[in-house]
């Protein structure tokens, strides 16, 4: 009922920090929290902490009400993800060998069953997906970002994310598809 | 098509494939609803997150009345879940970063503190002070021919120059200093103003001793003593010239 009211009329010049902070965080945390898991980030979580307190700061200089808010906050979002991908490829993550966690290894019959109880497995395609698709199809999902916006983040042209979007459409239905036939 | 959108979700799936011209890929919207779902989720706030909300109560709402806008902040506010009032903190952050600008004075100022009291230990113990004692001994041995020569020059020039302007400036036998001497006849009560004037005056000359020496018969060896050495530095500059001339033509003969 609440959502049905447009972001675009919340006037939040001259307010109170905190009240829009709060606004803010339960409408887009659990979008950030999925956007990070989208992305594969390890402790998402922790991450979408993060994003908020930065955001905070922030907030005095805010233009643009809660979608502003928004677009603000998955900047920070991608930035925090971009700095995760860059530590985690400088220091290599060392963990002891677990049979269960060997992406070689193949999924057990049991595995396929549950995996197909939980649904397609959205997150696991991703992963097959190149990081611009993966990126796109995360903010224009699960973010629910508009074009322009996607566009601003991902530094590139309205234009070039819809074709991009599009490729990312068509990889992720091949990837479906071949993933249905693989296990049918 | 018979399909139409019943939620949020599936409205903004619809309208990704609109854009991308595969309003027909109906293998794809069971993908991008999973996909959808990752962001379904909302975590819970940590403690300095709730610290942050805190402020909303005790401030109460500052988005805009009379807006509907201002409805949904209150509602949402008070839809959020209360937190504990002893776990959330605010954490000021310009105090952490005074804090960080004051600790390079602090670990300069606790360092020197210590080298202070160091010094001081170690100039207690008299092994250390025997040690320094020879070691300035070995020094001064190792100089000591250039410095002797030169320190009786020093205290015996400016010596008799002052007190030669000073003997001059006041005539009378006392060589204190001037205008006590002059002014003052005699007592106790002088006597011990001059020690005070003689000793600030002029630390650096003990030989002149102008407070010591009005109760003692010391005037009476300075007195004829400051008479040559005015007539010194005069004797000497016509002496030193005449023998400098003959040299010259003795040159251009050779």
């Amino acid at each position: 009922m609440l959502d049905s009211v447009t972001d675009e009329y919340v006037h939040t010049d001259g307010a109170d920090p905190s009240v829009l902070f709060t606004v803010a965080y339960r409408r887009y945390s659990g979008a950030v929290l999925g956007y990070l898991r989208a992305k594969g980030v390890d402790d998402a979580e922790a991450v979408t902490q993060d994003v908020f307190l930065a955001f905070f700061p922030k907030l005095e200089s805010l233009t643009g009400g809660l979608q502003g808010a928004k677009s603000l906050i998955f900047s920070i979002a991608h930035a925090r993800m971009v700095d995760h991908y860059r530590r985690s490829e400088r220091a290599p993550a060392l963990s002891p060998y677990e049979a269960e966690l060997d992406g070689r290894s193949s999924a057990s019959a049991e595995d396929q069953a549950m995996s197909h109880a939980n649904g397609l497995g959205a997150a696991a395609l991703l992963e097959n997906l190149s990081e611009d698709y993966r990126e796109v199809l995360a903010l224009r999902v699960v973010a629910d970002l508009s074009v322009e916006q996607v566009a601003d983040i991902m530094g590139k042209t309205p234009g070039a994310v819809k074709q991009l979007q599009r490729r990312a459409l068509c990889a992720l239905r091949d990837r479906a598809s071949i993933t249905k036939q693989g296990t049918s | 098509m018979s399909y139409t959108p019943v939620s949020g979700s599936e409205r903004i799936i619809d309208q990704v494939l609109a854009e991308a011209g595969l309003e027909d890929a109906d293998d794809l919207r069971p993908v991008l609803l999973e996909l959808r779902s990752l962001g379904g989720e909302q975590p819970g706030p940590s403690a300095e997150i709730l610290a942050l909300m805190e402020g909303t109560r005790s401030a109460g709402s500052g988005l805009s009345a009379g807006t509907p806008d201002g409805q949904i902040a209150d509602a949402e506010i008070a839809d959020a879940g209360t937190p504990d009032p002893g776990s959330a903190d605010v954490i000021d952050l310009a105090a952490r970063r005074r804090n960080k600008r004051r600790l390079p004075l602090t670990v300069f100022g606790v360092a020197a503190a210590l080298a202070v009291g160091g010094g001081a230990a170690a100039a207690a113990d008299q092994g250390v002070r025997d040690t320094l004692h020879s070691a300035f001994t070995s020094i001064a041995s190792t100089f000591g021919g250039e410095n002797h020569k030169q320190g009786p020059k020093t205290p015996t020039v400016p010596g008799p120059a002052e007190t030669g302007g000073e003997s001059q400036g006041t005539a009378p036998s006392p060589a204190g200093s001037a205008p006590s001497t002059s002014g003052t006849n005699g007592g106790p009560a002088d006597g011990t103003h001059r020690r005070q004037d003689g000793g600030s005056q002029a630390p650096a000359d003990p030989g002149t001793g102008p407070g010591r020496s009005s109760e003692n018969p010391w005037p009476n060896r300075t007195a004829p003593a400051i008479p040559d050495v005015p007539a010194a530095p005069s004797i000497p500059d016509p002496g030193l010239t005449p023998p400098s001339l003959p040299p010259l033509p003795a040159l251009p003969a050779s």
